[in-house]
């Protein structure tokens, strides 16, 4: 049978490799693929057929041979089955009832028919040329296959169904030569010969036998005492962890027991010291990062134009002494820059030059503010409005001296020195007056009462007084302008700073009164000399009064009520925000009048205009001094050329 | 000048929130606690665990409906008692309190002088 077998291998591949006789060799080719699988495995010859194969079909490990029949386009399985039916056999012969037939016969005669099939191959092979005929004509056959088919499915269907089943049979089949690997490889390292005689050749090339190893791994059941242990383990977790979060939710609402007292607290507090007036906005604590409430306290929108300071101070709860508490927002920083006290007031003080010697004495300055005394009820003391009120008076004082210092500057030549940050003297011809800023620190608290009352006190107090009452003005002022040029539609100018000075009336419209106050002594006294102790009956009258009757006239049509409400405030100021100025008539007797008029062009300068107006009414003179000396000549002229030649006349 | 009675009823009210919700907070580690209890087997603790659970779902429902309350105050003042809008307030007449404050100081120094 080998023998057989061989000598067809021998036949069929010369047919393929030398002279194809009366065959198509596209027929033939495919013939060595798949005859030598045809026969039994494990014969040498075989092997060496399918090695040399491999290249072929290097793809799968394993050389299926039913792979190739698959593969074969109908034109050419047919013929191949018709070989394998014997010479003489045609493919319209065959039935299916004639193939039941045949396989109902096989399982009797399984052997023959194997040896028969390959006697039968082998008798092909050999009768090739003689069956040539009836291969070449494959096409009529063909076409008679697809009438008979078409009655059940079509020619694609079949093919598709034929596919499928191919494929699946292709992949078990690889499955199984896998395992069948693995195990093969499994065993080599026990049993070699066993082994190897499984394995495919392409495995024992590539892999070397008993390079794989295994161990057999015991399955312990676990023991009583171990379950009994996990179960215990477990329940303890369980129960720790409830404790733990019961002891977490315990102190949680331990600590926010106490969250919720001191929120109560604040909100009450808050509520009871905090009214609608107030400015009241959330803001961030910086100090501390938390969310709190902020209070405007400064005076931005009340007029104020002073930046330095925002205004703006924190509500916080003091927890030491559960209060609430104020901390102006700037504190924070100030404290960082190393200025602490923050808390300064003006004071006044008024000296007295001593005439023999070039020194000052302290005759009067303004006390402490009530404000500023701490008070000895602690209720009080920790009054927030009380805190307020102290934060709005520091910072009112701030500004105060701030504007002063802007006016001073241009003031130095009338005796108007800023000496340093914090003071500003202005001296007068027999007194100096300080303005100062003070810090409030313990030791003047506790000295406040030990001077005794000086003469000047008042004064200076009133000077304070005034100079506050003075800003108030600047601020309505400045309101009133935001509000007329909302009401024009434009929006607030940028003011530059000379402007701004310009507008600032504090010290100028006190000092200008001193001032005025001496020029008109100075000027009276010039009068006396000149006029009055000369000329007999002569006699002086203020007539300021009459003079300036009528010059107030404001227009406030066109205005709301605001602005005028506002204008109204401002011109309770009039007398002393006007610039200084007075009116002497001076009668002469039978020689006419002189008139005097002390202006002043920036309340501390002084210029006189005198006017003489004869008997008969006409004005002979009009002329304006600033200087002094120069009235003195002008008076003793007019005295001697014409009320004294008057009076010699009469 | 203390807020007006409403604003001090709904703080007052918003406090008293704060403690329900702090209740159930106490109510549910009471429950836990017992809930351990009962897992370490004393069964006698069943009524009381049950005590608790009860306390915790009634505290948390009425803390929940007054806080529903409170926000319906919220919902229905607005436009009454409160602004739709932001509105940045300003601190205005403080100008005044000032001149007041000074002038009561001058009077005091006119009259009490001499």
């Amino acid at each position: 049978m080998v023998e057989n077998q061989s000598k067809a291998d021998h036949v069929v591949n010369e047919d393929v490799r030398k002279i194809p006789l009366a065959i198509d060799p596209n027929l033939i080719r495919p013939l060595p693929s798949f005859v030598p699988p045809t026969n039994d495995i494990g014969s040498e010859d075989q092997l060496d057929n399918n090695t040399e194969q491999t290249p072929a079909a290097s793809q799968s490990l394993i050389n299926n041979p039913y792979e190739t029949y698959g593969n074969l386009p109908l034109d050419k399985l047919i013929p191949i089955i018709l070989q394998s039916r014997g010479p003489g056999s045609k493919f319209a012969d065959l039935s299916e009832e004639a193939l039941l037939e045949e396989i109902a016969k096989e399982p009797t005669q399984t052997h023959s028919i194997a040896n028969g099939d390959i006697d039968i191959d082998m008798n092909d092979s050999e009768a090739t040329g003689s069956a040539g005929d009836q291969i070449l004509i494959p096409q009529p056959i063909e076409g008679t296959l697809n009438e008979d088919e078409e009655n059940d499915m079509t020619h694609e269907q079949f093919q598709q169904l034929r596919k499928n089943a191919v494929l699946s049979l292709d992949l078990a089949l690889n499955e199984s030569s896998l395992a069948l690997e693995f195990v093969s490889l499994l065993l080599s390292s026990v049993r070699p010969s066993a082994a190897t005689a499984s394995m495919s050749p392409f495995l024992k090339k590539t892999v070397p036998s008993a390079s794989l190893n295994a161990e057999k791994v015991p399955y312990e059941k676990p023991k009583e005492s171990e379950i009994m242990e996990g179960n215990l383990v477990t329940k303890g977790w369980k129960l720790r962890s409830l404790e733990e979060s019961r002891l977490l939710m315990k102190e949680t609402h331990k600590a926010l027991e106490l969250t919720v007292e001191r929120e109560q607290n604040y909100w009450s507090k808050l509520s009871h010291y905090i009214s609608r007036k107030d400015v009241v906005f959330r803001m961030k604590d910086k100090e501390t990062g938390e969310r709190t409430l902020g209070l405007k306290y400064g005076y931005e929108d009340s007029g104020s134009r002073y930046k330095q300071e925002r205004g703006i101070a924190i509500l916080r709860h003091e927890p030491k002494n559960n209060t609430l508490e104020i901390v102006p927002s700037e504190t924070q920083q100030a404290s960082a820059l190393g200025r602490l006290n923050q808390e300064r007031f003006l004071r006044v003080r008024i000296f007295n030059k001593i005439e023999e010697e070039d020194d000052y004495i302290l005759s009067g300055e303004t006390s402490l503010d009530e404000l500023l005394i701490p008070s000895n009820n602690l209720a009080e003391e920790q009054d927030i409005r009380r805190q307020i009120a102290r934060l709005q008076f520091f910072i009112f004082e701030k500004e105060l001296m701030f504007h002063m210092k802007k006016e001073a500057a241009n003031l130095i030549s009338y005796g108007v020195s800023i000496e340093n940050e914090n003071k500003i003297t202005v001296e007068f011809a027999t007194e100096k007056m300080e303005f100062e800023m003070i810090s409030l620190t313990d030791d003047i608290v506790m000295n406040r009462q030990q001077d005794a009352p000086k003469t000047n006190d008042k004064k200076a107090r009133l000077i304070l007084v005034m100079l506050r009452m003075l800003l108030v003005t600047m601020f309505k002022k400045q309101l009133k302008r935001n509000l007329v040029l909302e009401q024009k539609g434009e929006s607030a100018p940028k003011n530059s700073p000379r402007s701004q000075n310009h507008e600032v009336l504090l010290l100028r419209p006190i000092l200008g009164k001193f001032r005025h106050a001496n020029y008109l002594d100075l000027l009276q006294n010039v009068v006396k000399t000149y006029v009055l102790d000369v000329v007999e009956g002569a006699t002086l009258k203020d007539s300021t009064i009459e003079k300036t009757k009528s010059s107030d006239t404001f227009g406030e049509q066109g205005f709301d009520k605001h602005i005028v409400k506002l204008d109204r405030e401002i011109k309770l100021f009039e007398s002393i925000l006007r610039k200084p100025r007075t009116y002497l008539t001076l009668l002469l007797p039978s020689a006419g009048e002189i008139e005097f008029g002390l202006e002043s062009s920036n309340y501390c300068n002084a210029s006189t205009t005198v006017k003489y107006i004869n008997d008969s009414g006409t004005t002979l003179f009009n002329t304006k001094f600033s200087n002094f000396k120069e009235l003195e000549d002008f008076l003793h002229f007019i005295v001697s050329e014409y009320v004294k030649e008057n009076g010699t006349q009469v | 000048m203390p807020q007006p009675e409403f604003i001090q009823e709904r703080l007052k009210s918003l406090d008293s929130i704060d403690r329900m919700l702090l209740s159930t907070l106490l109510h549910a580690s009471q429950s836990v606690g017992t809930l351990e209890e009962l897992k370490r087997g004393n069964e006698n603790m069943k009524p009381q665990f049950e005590n608790h659970a009860r306390n915790f779902y009634s505290s948390l429902e009425k803390a929940t409906v007054a806080l529903r309350r409170e926000i319906k105050h919220l919902d229905d003042n607005v436009g009454t008692r409160l602004l739709p809008i932001n509105v940045n307030k300003k601190a205005t007449g403080q100008d005044n309190d000032k001149i007041r404050e000074q002038l009561d100081i001058l009077t005091k120094e006119i009259e009490g002088g001499d």
